[in-house]
């Protein structure tokens, strides 16, 4: 009974916490990457009814040691603005008020490998890990168990100017939403994971990402 | 009396001839030292020869092994390889091991179709994937103590294989990582301290490589496949990041961090490992 009441609890807690949202990708693609459609626009309707339109500025595969790891698109509010430079992608997209990052994975990964894949690339880009935002982020990464074939994740980062503070949504292959805020900053450090400093496996990708034109 | 005397000197005789005799078989004595020592040579040198015929065969089978159309008919990752590339790794000798990886990185390099071949160009691109793949494996198994016997004969003493052996190096360096690191202790489920102590020492094999003065030299340049495109994975220049150790150290500490090691967090072992890795990352 304690077991039942305690588990209760932390469904309620997860539940609670978990802020609702709507996003819907337009049905018109702009290219296949490993035969995954890449959508030209989506739009995320938050808890607060605020729609954030996106349009797509790159896509391309990740890859690691050979193995084809997962198609990704890169969607962010203000695309005119986007930098399509190596060093200025990320200070671009860290002034637009939204992005969101989707990636479809083309073969099993891991959970452990995801988090580890996180904490790698805020340890390259100077990200303090031991703030709550953070690894609550790397923990998002566990919630919705390890990832299979033909599944997606979505992330969400958008300013939420009203409470001064960055929001981020992490939409995992199970449908569970992980919300998190932090500070004005935290949707930079997300989106520096696949625009910032990379380890050498994820250059071919920034750049797909960063120089892709539709 | 006489007859006495007679019998006492036939005595005497007798007992003297004894010694001399013994004296007269010392005299052959060298012959048959000589014939026992050559005899002793001859079966010491069947051994080695038997020794040699066994080695050879055992890197024969395990090459065999390695290649064989159907251990080889998936490259990513190359499971069915393995055991044959582990097994030549553990008997080849330095020499061996640079002879090989010579051999086969010139071959890669050089082999087209057509060219005193029936192959197509598939057919030798897929060859030279799975060879590349071979020397992959096969550096990557070599046990530690051979390898510090390849750096210090063929890159300190710059021996006839001093390029091979920084080729090898880079090689080594790649399939840790990927095969006995990210896609193994690293990132399965469930790590116990046992796998965390396995990657620790495969890690420390990487740091090695890192740390040697002309890790910046330590690369190797894959540009004899025809299609590059398909055969990526192998196209391409392999080096040393300066970092490699390092964010594997901390990979492996973020499994300590973020509970990812399933064991009590207070046992001696967890605390001696954990500290075992800050240390490496302090370096």
């Amino acid at each position: 009974m304690k077991a039942l009441v305690t588990l209760m609890f932390i469904s309620l807690a997860t539940f609670s916490n978990a802020h609702s949202f709507e996003w819907n990708l337009s049905s018109d693609s702009v290219k296949t990457v490993k035969s995954v459609a890449i959508s030209k626009s989506g739009t995320l309707k938050t808890n607060n009814g605020t729609e954030i339109t996106m349009e797509n500025v790159g896509s391309g595969l990740r890859s690691k040691f050979g193995f084809s790891v997962y198609a990704a698109q890169l969607l962010v509010t203000a695309p005119g603005e986007y930098t399509r430079t190596d060093d200025g992608a990320l200070a671009s997209v860290s002034t637009m008020d939204g992005l969101a990052i989707g990636m479809t994975f083309l073969r099993n990964v891991s959970a452990s490998k995801m988090k580890s894949a996180y904490n790698q690339a805020f340890k390259l880009n100077g990200v303090d890990r031991s703030l709550e935002h953070n690894k609550k982020f790397i923990a998002a990464a566990t919630v919705g168990g390890n990832l299979k074939k033909g599944q997606s994740l979505w992330i969400f980062a958008y300013k939420d100017e009203a409470n001064s503070q960055d929001v981020v949504l992490y939409h995992d292959n199970k449908g569970n939403v992980t919300t998190i805020t932090g500070p004005h900053g935290f949707l930079k450090d997300i989106a520096a994971i696949w625009l910032g400093k990379v380890e050498s496996s994820l250059k071919g990708l920034k750049k797909d990402l960063v120089h892709d034109t539709y | 009396m006489k007859s006495l005397l007679i019998i006492l000197s036939f005595g005497i005789f007798q007992s003297c001839s004894a010694p001399m005799e013994a004296l007269d078989a010392t005299r052959h004595m060298p012959n048959q030292m000589d014939k026992m020592l050559n005899g002793m040579d001859q079966t010491n040198n069947k051994i080695e020869t038997t020794n040699q015929a066994v080695h050879q065969q055992i890197l024969m089978l395990a090459k065999e092994e390695m290649l064989n159309e159907h251990n080889s008919q998936y490259l990513l990752p190359p499971i069915g390889m393995m055991p044959g590339g582990k097994a030549f790794a553990e008997e080849a000798t330095p020499e061996e091991l640079m002879q090989i990886t010579y051999a086969w990185l010139k071959e890669i390099d050089q082999v087209q179709a057509g060219e005193g071949n029936t192959m197509t160009s598939d057919e030798v691109d897929r060859d030279k994937a799975v060879k590349l793949t071979a020397l992959q494996i096969i550096a990557g198994f070599t046990p530690q103590s051979v390898v510090k016997q390849i750096v210090g004969t063929y890159i300190y003493s710059k021996g006839l294989y001093e390029h091979t052996a920084k080729a090898f190096l880079a090689l080594r360096a790649y399939f840790i990582q990927a095969y006995r690191l990210e896609n193994g202790p690293l990132t399965d489920e469930g790590t116990n301290l046992n796998m965390v102590a396995e990657a620790i020492e495969r890690t420390k094999f990487i740091q090695y490589i890192t740390s040697l003065p002309f890790r910046d030299e330590i690369r190797v340049e894959i540009n004899g496949f025809d299609d590059d495109v398909t055969y990526d994975t192998w196209a391409r220049t392999f080096s040393i990041e300066k970092d490699l150790a390092t964010n594997l150290w901390d990979a492996i500490l973020f499994l300590f961090e973020e509970d990812g090691v399933q064991v009590d967090s207070e046992s001696k072992r967890f605390k001696k490992l954990k500290k075992e890795v800050e240390s490496y990352l302090e370096l």
